[in-house]
């Protein structure tokens, strides 16, 4: 980029204008300015004004670029990049339309594993959604768009349109479409200068409209107005779309195959008019629905078959052409049938029944499909559209979108709390229950936080936004669940496979049958040969298979998001049902993490006052949750409190500093003990108050024992409840806390826990874990703060009181939302109920196919004279995937 | 008699070509190099389409 990149260029060269990014030459140039002793050249007046506006705007936006493209440019040319480490990995997520079946989820998986730079793919059927992780540097969105265009599927993206002030010249337009480009997820861009529009196309998943409209406002334009769809509309939209396309499709094929049906079985009807009977007639009324209706099949089982891969529509579209194209040689030249002593019986009624009835399946299973992922249509939907903001002294309605960090918005009673933020003027009461699943509201005043999408009941306030777009609570949830769905489970893993096996060991057994029934089978060979091998391709197909998981995990991720239970992903959801110990966390997690000082004892020569004081005047800096409450408790008594010299934290043991020109000590007996501090009867005292469930700390000045204060922290109302209910389940539930034994087994029994682990150091949490791994346990811990956070990492599923720390969010798989230990039992035995679920649709899905493929082969029929009628065959199998999606729907009713 | 011979070994080559095509032909991808390369990620501004 170097040599462009400023306009001070030798006269004869090209410069390049810095506003729009034209190359102009000097001696051509529309306008000419100088700034910081450089000339820049201008394309057109209208840059140049806009330049000497704000010149550092251009040059920051001009310098930008170049990091990368230096970075490129060291590249050696030729490089192997795999393995890639994970950090250069970018995770973009596609919106996949068009799939049916879980061998379309497949046959996506490998077009996109299939693109150079592409290191994993995962698409999910359910949620029509794929995942797939890229190195930057080779593949860009438009790259992944095609390739999924090439497999035959298509892509949901959203277009907006946006009326775009300021443009001057030819060259804004390719400055504002280039701008648009660049920006990753925008698959294409179109400036009209003529009507002032610019036309854009985006993947929603990727790039919102409020990032177009930045990136075009950040070019030096305005945008004055934006209409087309918003992402989620764009996708539900193409969703219902489908939907009514495939009704309208079953409704022509269902006149159509009941005319067929009539003139096929019309002998044993006596009022069918005798020309329906004409297999001419048949063939025609066939055709549509084999080449119109039923194209569908056809085009999907040719783009899988480029990948190599065998899905359900292979099944179909090779077993009905198989019944269609022998009716037709039977109709136009019957005597080659005839010659063979064969009766010349047309079956266009067996085609046209089974691509109808399959149509009416999947008609069935897209409705069921919608309904799946309506928790998180609900979340979305809970955000409120506009926001009313104070700007220039008065309030303005604008689109949520508008709203920046530290603008001062306005809520009325009854209205939404449009972003997060903080209050900064009025009180009222919010319900957050949409948010926290906490039912009573809560009291709101200056200072406090409020969360976008909550109601405002009472009274009008005035809060600073801190967090907007995808930074607020919301979207985060939002995110987070859309990252469970996305994800899969292991146990769907081995779906997959299974499935990408089977379709070719299904074809294989169709030949096998057809070759067995044609050599031994009795007369007429021929026919049942064929009808037998229609038979075992339609009753294979794998769609039920493909559906098992994935609507289980998405119900069961949905239910879980409505309770205030965020489960990370698949992975998360399936080990939460096999664990079998719960370690909590006890400070702030099973106690409310706000301890009170409730005995402070002087020792001999000390008064109380002036050790709280002490104590208090050295604790100021710590943020230990005790050594809060030592300063809380002498603020309360309007105490002075001395500042404080040389402060350290002793991790895990407590504090030192000089105060007053006093040294102070304050922490537990190893730290005085290490100090050669003679404690005296102190610890004696101390003993019984840990038996009250109290801690106590020492404290000491100069080198001397000045006494000890006990604090206690409350167990939340949640805590005893919620132990009792893991223990109902079978759970051992075990606590871990840095206290001494004493007190923790006074907390733990007041909390109903007999499994204590005491004194245990920050840092051993994880090394704890492991331990009761290594014993074969599978281990979930809660915990709340950043130095839980190791732990819940270790821990087979890590779950963090939403209360807590980003920090222990990001290190958790699963997030409780509410400050309720009862939804820790919850949260298990939705993962329970999940996999159960799970279980007994793969059980549904196989027993299909298990007990349906030898029948159709005619295992049956040299004992019994079953054979499976091809028409039988598409019903159970449309009924195979509606059972197991209306299974899947039925955790929607599980209660937690 | 011969139909069924043909039959027969008609289907057992299809069964064998089905096994192989979808089970047993599936090739390495190539390794992404900066021969192979796409347009970079996000597209540098001076890109043209």
């Amino acid at each position: 980029m170097g040599g462009m990149k400023t306009g001070d260029q030798e006269a004869g060269e090209m410069a390049r204008d810095p506003v729009c990014g034209m190359e102009v030459r000097p001696d051509e140039a529309a306008g000419v300015s100088q700034y910081r002793g450089t000339t820049y050249y201008f394309c057109s007046p209208g840059c140049q004004k806009k330049f000497d506006a704000d010149p550092e705007r251009y040059l920051r936006a001009e310098a930008a670029p170049e990091p990368m493209d230096r970075e490129a440019r060291a590249r050696p040319p030729e490089q192997p990049t795999s393995p890639a480490p994970p950090a250069d990995l970018r995770r973009v997520d596609l919106p996949v339309t068009g799939m049916h079946c879980a061998a379309c989820a497949v046959n996506v998986e490998r077009g996109l594993q299939d693109l150079p730079g592409v290191t994993r793919a995962n698409v999910n059927f359910a949620t029509g959604q794929a995942t797939v992780f890229v190195e930057p540097r080779f593949v860009d969105p438009q790259a992944l768009v095609e390739a999924v265009r090439g497999t035959g599927y298509g892509v949901g993206t959203a277009t907006a349109e946006l009326s775009v002030e300021g443009m001057s010249c030819a060259s804004c337009v390719r400055h504002i479409e280039e701008a648009l480009r660049a920006l990753p997820g925008v698959v294409q861009a179109s400036v009209n200068l003529a009507t002032q529009k610019a036309s854009v196309e985006y993947i929603p998943t990727l790039v919102g409209r409020a990032d177009l409209r930045k990136t075009v406002e950040s070019a030096g334009y305005k945008v004055v107005e934006e209409t087309g769809g918003e992402g989620q509309d764009t996708e539900r939209t193409e969703r219902e779309h489908e939907y009514r396309r495939l009704r309208r499709e079953v409704a022509a094929g269902a006149v159509l195959a009941v005319l067929i049906f009539l003139g096929s079985m019309g002998h044993l009807i006596p009022w069918v008019p005798a020309f329906l009977h004409d297999p001419w007639l048949l063939g025609a009324l066939a055709t549509p629905v084999q080449f119109v209706l039923g194209w569908r099949f056809y085009r999907g089982a040719w783009s899988a078959f480029r990948h190599r891969i065998a899905d359900m529509n292979a099944l179909i579209a090779v077993g009905t052409t198989a019944a269609y194209l022998y009716s037709v040689v039977a109709t136009v030249a019957p005597r080659v049938f005839e010659r063979a002593g064969l009766g010349a019986d047309v079956y266009f009624d067996t085609s046209a029944a089974i691509i109808v009835l399959i149509l009416f399946g999947r008609l069935l299973e897209a409705r069921a499909r919608g309904r799946t992922s309506e928790a998180i249509r609900r979340l979305i939907d809970l955000q409120p559209p506009r926001a009313r903001v104070l700007r220039a002294g008065e309030e303005r309605d604008v689109p949520v979108e508008d709203v920046v960090v530290g603008d001062i918005i306005v809520v009325r009673p009854g209205e939404k709390v449009p972003v997060d933020g903080v209050v900064i003027e009025g009180r009222s009461a919010l319900d957050e229950s949409m948010i926290s699943g906490e039912s009573l509201p809560v009291e709101k005043e200056p200072g406090n936080e409020v969360v976008g999408a909550t109601l405002n009941k009472t009274g009008s306030f005035r809060f600073r936004a801190t967090k907007v777009g995808q930074e607020t609570a919301l979207a985060q949830i939002i995110r987070l669940v859309r990252e469970a769905q996305g994800s899969k489970a292991p146990i769907q893993r081995l779906a997959d496979v299974i499935a990408s096996y089977f379709v070719p060991v299904v074809i294989s057994l169709a030949i096998l049958t057809f070759v067995v029934w044609f050599d031994f089978g009795p007369e007429p060979a021929l026919t049942r040969a064929l009808l037998n091998f229609v038979a075992v391709m339609i009753i294979a197909c794998p769609c039920a298979l493909g559906l098992a998981t994935p609507t289980a995990v998405l119900v069961g991720t949905g239910k879980g998001a409505e309770r205030g239970i965020l489960i990370k992903s698949g992975e998360s959801l399936e080990t939460a049902h096999k664990v079998d110990t719960v370690v909590f966390d006890k400070t702030g997690t099973l106690t409310r993490g706000e301890p009170e000082v409730k005995d402070v004892v002087a020792a001999a020569g000390f008064e109380e006052t002036a050790l709280l004081m002490m104590a208090a005047g050295a604790e100021q800096g710590s943020e230990h949750p005790v050594g809060e409450a030592i300063v809380r408790r002498a603020r309360a008594l309007n105490l002075g409190l001395h500042d404080a010299r040389d402060f350290r934290a002793l991790e895990g043991m407590g504090v030192e500093a000089v105060v007053d020109g006093r040294s102070v000590l304050v922490g537990n007996a190893a730290l005085l003990e290490a100090r050669k501090v003679e404690l005296g009867a102190l610890p004696g005292r101390a003993a019984a108050l840990s038996a009250e469930g109290r801690t106590s700390v020492f404290v000491a000045v100069d080198g001397r024992a000045a006494g000890l204060i006990a604090v206690a922290d409350a167990l939340k109302a949640s805590a005893a409840p919620a132990v009792e209910r893991l223990r109902r389940a079978g759970l051992d539930v075990v606590m871990l806390t840095g206290d001494d034994r004493r007190t923790a087994e006074a907390v733990a029994r007041q909390a109903g826990i007999v499994r204590v682990i005491p004194e245990v150091l920050p840092g051993d949490k994880t090394r704890i874990i492991r331990e009761l791994q290594e014993q074969g346990r599978t281990v979930a811990m809660v915990g709340d703060g950043i130095n839980d956070a190791p732990a819940l990492a270790q821990a087979d599923v890590g779950i963090a009181i939403g209360s807590g720390t980003d920090v222990a969010v990001e290190a958790s798989d699963i997030t409780l939302i509410r400050d309720d230990l009862g939804a820790v039992a919850s949260a298990i035995e939705l993962s329970r109920r999940t996999i159960r679920t799970i279980r007994q649709n793969l059980f549904w899905a196989f027993i299909y196919n298990v007990i349906g493929i030898p029948v159709a082969a005619g295992v049956l029929y040299p004992f019994f004279g079953l054979l499976l009628n091809p028409v039988i065959a598409s019903a159970a199998m449309a009924f195979s995937s509606v059972s197991v999606v209306s299974n899947s729907l039925r955790l929607r009713r599980t209660r937690l | 008699m011969t139909a069924k011979l043909v039959v027969t070994a008609v289907g057992l080559l299809l069964v064998g070509w089905v096994n192989w095509y979808f089970l047993f032909s599936r090739r390495p991808k190539p390794a992404a190099t900066e021969r192979n390369r796409k347009t970079p990620f996000p597209r540098s501004s001076g890109q043209k389409h």
